[in-house]
């Protein structure tokens, strides 16, 4: 119910702001592009009738297909744009990022003649239909389909990692906010048993099922996520049975002796040891380590970055905690997890949602600025950053600055600028 | 409004200064990347090759404009005995180390028993003083010695170019090693026993030498006189260097009174310096930034720009003996390779990547040499008939994933690798990314995989790799092609990374190095490079062509095929 | 005062060894092996002449860098493994043996075992020294595998570079954004306010290699403007042998202007923004209105009184702004080739010296921490009610 009135609450104030409304759109734009990418900048006609047949070379997922005795290998890249097609319909950008044009290489410029060269070997001027609009890079990729395409990075590197860290940050920031130092109680078997469980967990990750992490982290993509997520379930699926096995003994035995729990204490530490270590030289010197990809990157970054929005998250569940919605939640004696998570966790959101936001920009930048530096980053995929690192060579190819640098620029614009219109909401 | 103000003038100070560029005789000249170390025998980089030119001095150098050998610290071209094993040299007189000292044979006898002995820190060089048995100094004249080499070679003279003459009162002041005999040096048994020789090797070893200016010493007309880490390195000229009126010879001459070596790794800054007319000499500078630089004619009324060939060349080697478990045997068929070389797309890279600047290269020999075969055409970027060779080959799409795949040895192997190339060079990545592309139109799926540089050399010399893009640079002495070449050189984990060599091209090579006689050498060599060519163990890719821009303050300019290009040391201040 | 300033010190030293543990943990698992990039390159005490040479080789630098040890102070094992197995530093071998051992063990694979090695191991001699180390606090963080230098050595000089810039830069950012703060609050309304705010909102949003790269392409580039000069950080011919600091900093000036600004502008919405806001705060309170009433002039209050009871939150800011610039450092100094820790450390990472690179990393660590140490301290100093919590 509470999430709801916020969301009705957001709306109104959503029709009042012009600039949230602005930067919202724009934002929705970015996420658009990226789902579109495929459809927007694609070398592959979207639509062509070849020998009287009807083709849809985007949408198709074959290779090769056969129509009479010629063979039609769909990765011909460039061999689209010179395929005597009897109607083709090309991607308003007619280059995939990766598909080299030579003919325009290396980096000519938005304004520079472009040309191509056809099956017989002769020169003519480039269409306009398959114009670099954006200029190309060196080895003749075009920078619009470049700049498509990286929207998916930029904004999926982004959502993502911020999904682990806000997931992080709201548990460990609510359980410490909410419980500090004096609330939890546990008996001596279940500290003993914390221990222990402690030692197992590490034998478990780091030995037990190292050689299947670490071949996740070798081919990254989603393996690598699902090793990761399901070696933490592990980790909490041990901590949860070992803890209730100690509370179990402790009551076998009638130990009654409590000890305070000081989780806060715990997370404020651990928050203050990963703020005082460089983000980004830590990302560079772990992604380093491994063979470099997107779904690394995002681990690291989720798992690095959530501090922020667990000192928040804790600040307002101390806040909240003297409220009294929350101790006449506890009169009626609902459980911890019903007040944390259904009757606090509406109100805080808001909070939360500034500091995840501007997670978001932090991301993006994280991101592009490893691309920038060529480390940590899969080298065959082009991002915003890596096309500036390419300008980082040549000056004189400004649209390789301008162009990308604009865009990363817009992007972590957008989402600071939503973060302070959201924080001014009150 | 104050704090504006402070920084309005900081910015006026800053317009003031930053564009004054001393008139006086210094040299600035760009560095693409710094020496790992200065060490005069084990280190290994080009850069302290170049600086090893002005600082040290070597029994014989290379004459630049005729690709001869030229005496330097002897009188003359050794007299060689009938047998071709003994070399007698005679040094100049009148030659003094900087502290007065005379250079005597002693010093010669102290180079060569610091290089051969099995302690000092030089892997890469201890090959190429193998085949020295042994020095003598003529007892009756400190000046003349004998070379007594174990069998005749084509470099026997030619291996003194590249290594400086060490002076022993400097590097063993307790003349340690004159105690000993050559052949107990080399011997690792007798050595166990001399902890003296190991005080020696350690002290010699150690990062002083190669780091620290004030233990750098050599015959040199310059001296190091300023290293500062990650920015510049000084040459100075020396006040009262021996030579001081042999104007004839480049290797004695120092006109500028000051060379600094300044480091920029990257492009585009280095292009703003030179514009701003902050250096005076690059030969480095990349080729886009070449040709823009080229085309800027406010920057050719102060620069000189010009192109010069060298003897290096690029190339990707394939693995023809994978172990065909984590290496599949993918290239062990010539014909395989020939497709691979068919499908590299020469005309594009030479475009994009080298301004159309770089010459095609045929075999293991630069066409700029003399004994480079002619008669052998390059292979042609030809996608189709690629094809068609690995159809015939049975390289077969059986399964329409795009990926060519064969049975081999009762397993289905796909057209699928690994391109190994060191990181942090743009110009490779897009290469592979141009290699890939064009692998992959003709169904074979080439991932890139950038390593740092001991990774890379690891894997190369290890086999446990698919292809590889590297380069090699050479010189203008006659080619031993027993490092690259050789199948000894496969075994031992040595150069020869791709599995070359049969028991026929072994034979050849051995006859190569050991021909005199100059023409019967060249005929030789030429059937080596047929032979490279009907196997194509690598792709044969282009000669680097050196990128020269020199200062028109700068007179008595020439420009040689051979490393570095440039002699810094010889140009002029113009009046 | 020194009380709490001791009691906040002992607090960082469990940081300080997590942060350790984190680098080590960084370093141990580093990939590639040392002892043979070492001996591939460098192999002082012997030649390579046969594969009997090389193991000795291996050997010996295997016992130079410790590597020898166990890992840790502890360990946790399957209880198939025996608990010498890190004698075994060749990693193929250790990979082949440990399939071996895992083949036999049976369930005995799946039951973890601990043993306690004791003080002999390679995370107390990479932190307290021992078997040819220093240790690290000690200032020793072993040898550069690229360069077989000292880490220390190459780093000192990269040190003190990096931070000269990053304590000018938030210097500057205080002398410039705190009257842009004070502007701020005494007129919110002023078009003054709100231009400075949107200006510093859009620096603020600006990623600094896009500002770095456009700086240099803008004001270093003899096409456009060549105002600064491109790259390095002194004059090409070095300085004077004789030159005073004073002389030393006029000649690097005009280099460190460019990367001073990017360095810079990206904290000044922040500092501002929070200078505005506090200042704004004390203005609403009562001894504000006694020093009006008193006839104080309003630059005298804005200035004297109000700033320096808002100077508590500008502290903090300190400890926050600090490991930005250190960790930016890295893109910055990579633009304008400035000799500095971030330089290094893409040099490192690139030629995989792992060494340098965890050397940084706890390098930068522990002046992170001296930060907060050094902002909580002054916070206890600025207001003294601290001291008593």
């Amino acid at each position: 119910m509470k999430l709801k009135q916020t969301y009705i609450t957001f709306n109104d104030i959503l029709s009042k702001n012009r600039i949230m409304r602005r930067c919202i759109k724009v934002f929705f734009a970015f996420i658009v592009i990226a789902i579109l990418a495929p459809v927007l900048a694609n070398d592959r006609p979207l639509i062509c009738k070849y020998k009287g047949e009807w083709l849809f070379p985007v949408f198709s997922s074959k290779n090769l297909i056969f129509i009479g005795s010629e063979s039609i290998n769909y990765n011909m890249a460039k061999g689209w744009k010179t395929l005597e097609t009897e109607f083709s319909f090309f991607p308003p950008c007619a280059y995939s990022p990766n598909s080299i044009d030579a003919d325009n290489a290396p980096r000519k410029s938005p304004f520079d003649s472009q040309t191509m060269t056809l099956k017989n070997g002769e020169m003519k001027a480039l269409p306009y239909k398959f114009r670099h609009w954006l200029g190309t890079t060196q080895n003749g990729n075009d920078v619009l389909s470049c700049l498509v395409h990286g929207t998916k990075i930029s904004l999926s590197v982004g959502i993502f990692s911020m999904l682990i860290a806000s997931l992080l940050g709201i548990v460990f920031g609510a359980s410490a906010g909410y419980f500090q130092n004096n609330t939890l109680k546990i008996g001596v078997f279940q500290i003993i048993f914390l221990i222990l469980v402690t030692f197992f967990n590490y034998f478990l990750c780091f030995i037990i099922r190292a050689d299947k992490l670490s071949e996740g982290f070798q081919s990254g993509g989603i393996w690598l996520i699902y090793q990761v997520m399901f070696t933490i379930y592990l980790v909490i699926q041990n901590t949860v049975i070992f803890l209730w096995l100690g509370k179990w003994i402790d009551k076998k035995f009638n130990i009654d002796h409590k000890i305070n729990f000081p989780i806060d204490t715990i997370v404020m530490r651990l928050i203050e040891i990963l703020n005082s270590i460089p983000t980004l030289l830590l990302i560079i010197a772990m992604s380093a380590i491994t063979k470099p990809s997107f779904s690394l990157l995002i681990v690291i970054i989720g798992f690095l970055s959530w501090t922020g929005i667990a000192r928040i998250t804790r600040a307002e569940y101390m806040k909240a905690k003297q409220l009294d919605y929350v101790t006449s939640c506890k009169a009626i004696g609902l459980g911890y997890y019903r007040i944390i998570a259904r009757h606090i966790l509406p109100n805080v959101l808001p909070v939360i949602l500034v500091q995840v936001v501007f997670g978001l920009a932090g991301a993006v930048l994280i991101e592009a600025s490893l691309s920038f530096i060529g480390v940590g980053v899969p080298l065959d995929i082009i991002t915003w950053g890596s096309l500036l690192n390419e300008a980082r060579d040549h000056f004189s190819a400004w649209w390789l600055v301008v162009f990308p640098g604009l865009c990363v620029f817009t992007l972590i614009f957008v989402y600071n600028k939503i973060a302070v219109e959201i924080s001014k909401i009150k | 409004m104050k704090p504006v103000l402070y920084f309005l003038s900081v910015l006026l100070i800053a317009l003031s200064s930053s564009c004054k560029k001393t008139q006086s005789n210094v040299l600035v000249v760009h560095l693409m990347s710094e020496p790992e170390d200065m060490h005069p025998t084990n280190g290994a980089s080009a850069v302290r090759a170049e600086i090893n030119l002005y600082t040290n001095l070597s029994l014989l150098r290379v004459n630049y404009k005729t690709g001869e050998l030229l005496p330097c610290l002897v009188k003359a071209l050794p007299v060689v005995s009938l047998d071709g094993l003994n070399y007698n040299y005679e040094l100049k007189n009148n030659m003094t180390w900087d502290d007065g000292t005379p250079i005597t044979a002693r010093d010669i006898l102290f180079t060569a028993k610091a290089s051969k002995c099995l302690y000092t820190n030089n892997p890469g060089f201890k090959p190429y003083w193998e085949n020295i048995l042994d020095i003598e100094e003529d007892p009756n004249d400190i000046r003349k010695f004998t070379v007594i080499m174990k069998r005749p070679y084509i470099l026997n003279t030619w291996f003194w170019t590249d290594f400086p003459i060490l002076q022993e009162a400097f590097y063993d002041k307790s003349k340690t090693l004159s105690k000993y005999k050559n052949a107990q040096l080399t011997d690792s048994v007798f050595l166990q026993t001399k902890p003296d020789v190991k005080k020696w090797a350690d002290e010699f070893n150690s990062s002083k030498y190669s780091t620290d200016p004030q233990f750098m010493n050599g015959g040199g007309p310059y001296k190091i006189t300023k290293w500062d880490k990650g920015v510049s390195i000084t040459l100075e000229k020396k006040k009262d260097h021996w030579s001081g009126n042999c104007k004839n010879d480049w290797y004695c001459q120092a006109n500028p009174d000051k060379i600094i070596l300044k480091l920029n790794s990257n492009n585009a800054s280095a292009l703003l310096e030179l514009k701003n007319g902050l250096i005076d000499v690059s030969t480095v500078i990349d080729y886009a930034s070449f040709s823009e630089l080229s085309k800027d004619e406010n920057f050719k009324k102060n620069y000189l720009l010009k192109l010069a060939d060298t003897y290096n060349y690029t190339y990707v080697a394939m693995n023809m003996k994978p172990d065909g478990q984590k290496h599949k045997k993918l290239f062990t068929d010539p014909d395989v390779r020939k497709a691979m070389a068919m499908l590299t797309p020469y005309e594009q890279i030479n475009k994009t990547l080298y301004e159309n600047h770089n010459k095609r290269v045929i075999g293991p020999i630069s066409p700029n040499k003399p004994d480079f075969n002619t008669a052998l055409s390059p292979i042609a970027f030809d996608v189709e008939a690629a094809k068609d060779i690995l159809d015939e080959a049975g390289w077969t799409d059986t399964d329409n994933d795009n990926i060519r795949d064969k049975m081999v040895d009762g397993e289905k192997v796909k057209m699928e690798f690994n391109i190994n190339f060191i990181k942090g060079s743009k110009v490779w990545e897009d290469l592979g990314k141009q290699l890939s592309e064009s692998m992959g139109k003709a169904g074979i799926y080439a991932m890139l995989n950038p390593l740092d540089y001991n990774g890379f050399f690891g894997a190369a010399t290890g086999h446990d790799f698919d292809m590889i893009i590297g380069a090699w640079q050479s010189s203008a002495p006659p080619e031993d092609f027993s490092q690259l070449w050789h199948s000894s050189s496969w075994t031992n984990h040595g150069l020869n990374f791709t599995g070359f060599g049969t028991p026929q091209s072994d034979a050849l090579i051995d006859s190569i190095n050991t021909c005199i006689n100059e023409p019967k050498r060249i005929e030789l060599s030429k059937r080596f490079q047929q032979l490279v060519y009907d196997e194509q163990p690598y792709i044969f890719m282009f000669t680097q062509t050196r990128r020269v821009i020199v200062s028109k303050k700068w007179d008595n300019l020439e420009i040689y095929t051979e490393y570095p290009g440039v002699l810094l040391n010889t140009l002029k201040l113009k009046d | 005062m020194w009380r709490y300033a001791l009691k906040r010190f002992f607090w960082f030293i469990p940081t300080l060894f997590a942060v350790t543990i984190i680098g080590f943990v960084l370093l141990a698992n580093a990939p590639g092996d040392p002892v043979n990039s070492l001996v591939l390159s460098s192999n002082s005490g012997g030649s390579m002449q046969s594969i009997k040479d090389l193991e000795i080789q291996k050997k010996y630098w295997s016992k130079q860098l410790g590597l020898d040890l166990p890992l840790f102070y502890f360990s946790v094992q399957r209880l198939s493994e025996p608990d010498t197995l890190y004698k075994i530093t060749d990693e193929a071998q250790l990979k082949k043996l440990k399939a071996d051992l895992k083949i036999n063990g049976g369930f005995k694979n799946y039951i973890p075992k601990i043993t306690w090695y004791g003080f002999h191991n390679q995370y107390h001699r990479w932190l307290f020294g021992g078997n040819n180390s220093n240790g690290i606090v000690r200032g020793d963080f072993g040898m550069s595998i690229s360069k077989k230098e000292p880490v220390i050595v190459i780093l000192k000089d990269k040190l003190i570079w990096s931070l000269t810039f990053s304590i000018l830069s938030i210097l500057l950012a205080y002398v410039i954004s705190i009257p842009i703060g004070i502007r701020m609050a005494k007129d919110p309304e002023s078009r003054f306010s709100k231009i400075s705010q949107f200006v510093l909102f859009l620096l603020y949003s600006m990623p600094s290699f896009f500002m770095g790269v456009l700086l240099l392409m803008l004001f270093a580039n003899p096409d456009v403007l060549s105002v600064f000069p491109p790259s390095g950080i002194k004059p090409i011919e070095g300085y004077d042998d004789q030159s005073s600091l004073f002389t030393k900093i006029c000649d690097s000036l005009p280099y460190m202007i460019l990367p001073l600004i990017c360095y810079t502008y990206a904290s000044l919405a922040f500092i501002s923004r929070l200078t505005a806001t506090s200042i704004t705060e004390q203005l609403g309170l009562d001894y504000i209105k006694t020093a009006k009433a008193k006839g104080l002039s309003e630059k005298t209050i804005l200035w004297k009184h109000a700033l320096k009871n808002s100077a508590l939150p500008l502290i903090t800011v300190f400890s926050s702004v600090f490991p930005g610039v250190v960790g930016g450092s890295v893109i910055i100094e990579s633009i304008f080739t400035i000799p500095g820790m971030g330089l290094e450390t893409v040099r490192a990472i690139i030629s995989h010296d792992y060494p340098v690179v965890i050397a940084v990393i706890t390098l930068s660590s522990v002046l992170t921490i001296f930060s907060y140490l050094l902002a909580d301290i002054l916070y206890a100093w600025v207001d003294p009610r601290i001291r008593t919590y």
